[in-house]
């Protein structure tokens, strides 16, 4: 593969026309002893047609390129961002990556992959359950991300009703399970650990049954002590029960899984409040609804942060800026009922 | 290991010998060079050439010679840079893309200087009217042409090309994330 340069050697005889088409009217001062029309001839030596061609060709294929680097180009920025925020347990980050990514390359397998794990550590089943289906049937190369994405498809099952619990529990329907029923099916199926955080969440409403709910939570997690639900559910039954250490333990228990869970950074604001520790709420309030400004348990206990460092105009702001969906009434209820003393929140 | 003769491989990558003979017309046209002859590909060695008059100006004599590598390695990675993303990070590449590697690679992977391009900058500045600077320049891009060619006995253009088709990508999204 050598392309070789080769360099015409000065005339030496005394020629004294022009070596190309032999006038006498050469140009002085140079190497070659050529006349004005030659000399351009040649500086201008013709390029062939199909070399002009391919030349075109080239140039086509640069503008191809170069019209589609900068969409490539950013969603690969973005991919490369969303695996640092992956590696750094910042699942929220690494989920708005992903998206940003995704609206440039919506088939690309290791965008699609990603976003299932992220979307996963961040509860986000619907981005869970779209982006897996997409991958059926692609083949992924990268082996490690290949088992991580098992792993998570493996544990989203966990997260929903297992067929043997949709035909034990067929006839209530559209009725509310008994806790006998319940306790039956847990005791053929210990394992069932969506039913065991099932039952534990119905106590979570009832405070004589805390105590009941934290027993069965306490199983949920020696079956398997990254399951999210149970852990969020253990850091509010455990700030019910005056058990401040505990609760934050297991707060910090999910911000181990991940870092931007806004519902354990939201829990933890919430028990740095009960216990007095009010600017410390405030601060963690606010940094979860930097990461999620539409999440109705977030912006209830920004509304309670508020509150509790007596800032009652940004209270009532929140308060009003929500009233308008209904999907947040559960959770401004409650704040309204802290407010009005309704429910004894501080110790 | 196994071994593919020199003249297979520039049949293969054909696209980047004819860039290569390209820009040395193209850089003697710039710089008012007259051109007796252009082999823009054949099968043998060498793969092209470019038979011009000596050229006096040092500094046009060398850019002469090794502009090809700068536009072989600019051409080949702004040809392969958007198909690399896909083909080498999303696992979504389609035959396009591939294609575009292709060319990428036979492009740069040709951008190194010839032997030829090496004498030629040689006989430029080994001259005693060459001012230092130009040798100062010139000697160092002599080492490393001889050391190309060396190198290309074991690939070191087909790494070089895949380095730039590859590499680059890699490393500007690496950069800027």
């Amino acid at each position: 593969m050598d392309n070789n340069l080769i360099t015409e050697t000065e005339n030496t005889s005394e020629q004294i026309a022009c070596i190309k088409c032999g006038s006498p009217q050469i140009l002085a001062g140079y190497p070659n002893k050529l006349c004005a029309d030659c000399r351009q001839q040649l500086i201008k030596f013709p390029i062939p047609l199909w070399v002009k061609l391919f030349g075109a060709g080239i140039a086509l294929v640069m503008i191809i390129s170069f019209i589609w680097l900068p969409g490539n180009l950013s969603a690969a920025i973005a991919l490369s961002r969303a695996e640092k925020a992956e590696k750094s347990h910042d699942y929220i980050t690494a989920q708005n990556e992903l998206k940003k990514a995704q609206n440039n390359a919506p088939h690309a397998i290791e965008i699609l992959s990603h976003l299932t794990i992220a979307a996963f550590h961040n509860g986000d089943f619907k981005t869970v359950l779209e982006a897996s289906d997409k991958l059926q049937g692609k083949e992924i190369e990268d082996t490690a991300l290949y088992n991580e994405l098992n792993n998570v498809i493996t544990q989203t099952n966990e997260y929903f009703p297992s067929d043997t619990f949709k035909t034990s529990f067929k006839k209530y329907k559209n009725l509310v399970i008994p806790d006998s029923a319940y306790r039956t099916y847990i005791k053929k199926n210990p394992m069932d650990i969506y039913t065991i955080v099932a039952l534990a969440s119905s106590y979570s409403d009832n405070n004589d049954k805390y105590q009941n709910a934290d027993t069965l939570l306490s199983k949920a997690i020696a079956i398997d002590r990254s399951y999210i639900p149970a852990l969020y559910l253990k850091t509010m039954i455990k700030r019910e029960l005056n058990q401040p250490d505990s609760s934050i333990y297991y707060c910090d228990q999910v911000l181990l899984i991940n870092h931007q869970s806004t519902y354990a950074l939201s829990s933890k604001a919430r028990t740095f409040l009960k216990v007095g520790k009010n600017k410390e709420g405030l601060l963690l309030a606010k940094q979860c609804y930097q990461l999620d400004a539409d999440m109705p348990y977030n912006l209830a206990t920004l509304a309670l942060a508020y509150h509790f460092n007596k800032d009652f105009k940004q209270r009532d702001a929140i308060l009003d800026s929500v009233k308008k969906d209904s999907t947040n009434a559960p959770y401004i209820t409650y704040v309204k009922d802290i407010i009005s003393n309704k429910i004894k929140f501080q110790n | 290991m196994f071994f593919i003769p020199g003249v297979l491989m520039s049949i293969l990558t054909f696209p980047g010998v004819i860039v290569h003979e390209l820009a040395h017309q193209l850089f003697c046209r710039w710089f008012n060079v007259p051109v007796f002859k252009v082999v823009y590909l054949k099968t043998g060695n060498p793969a092209g050439y470019v038979l011009h008059e000596t050229v006096s100006n040092k500094w046009h004599a060398m850019l002469i010679s090794v502009g090809p590598f700068f536009v072989n390695t600019i051409i080949g990675a702004f040809i392969a840079f958007p198909a690399s993303i896909p083909v080498f990070q999303f696992d979504n590449a389609t035959p396009v893309d591939y294609l575009l590697i292709y060319l990428g690679v036979s492009i740069a992977m040709h951008a190194f200087p010839s032997v030829g391009d090496g004498k030629a900058i040689w006989q430029t500045i080994k001259e005693s009217d060459t001012p230092l600077i130009v040798k100062i320049i010139g000697y160092p891009i002599i080492g490393l042409i001889y050391l190309g060619s060396l190198g290309s006995f074991f690939w070191l253009d087909l790494a070089y090309g895949i380095a730039v088709a590859v590499g680059v990508p890699k490393l500007v999204v690496g950069f800027v994330a």
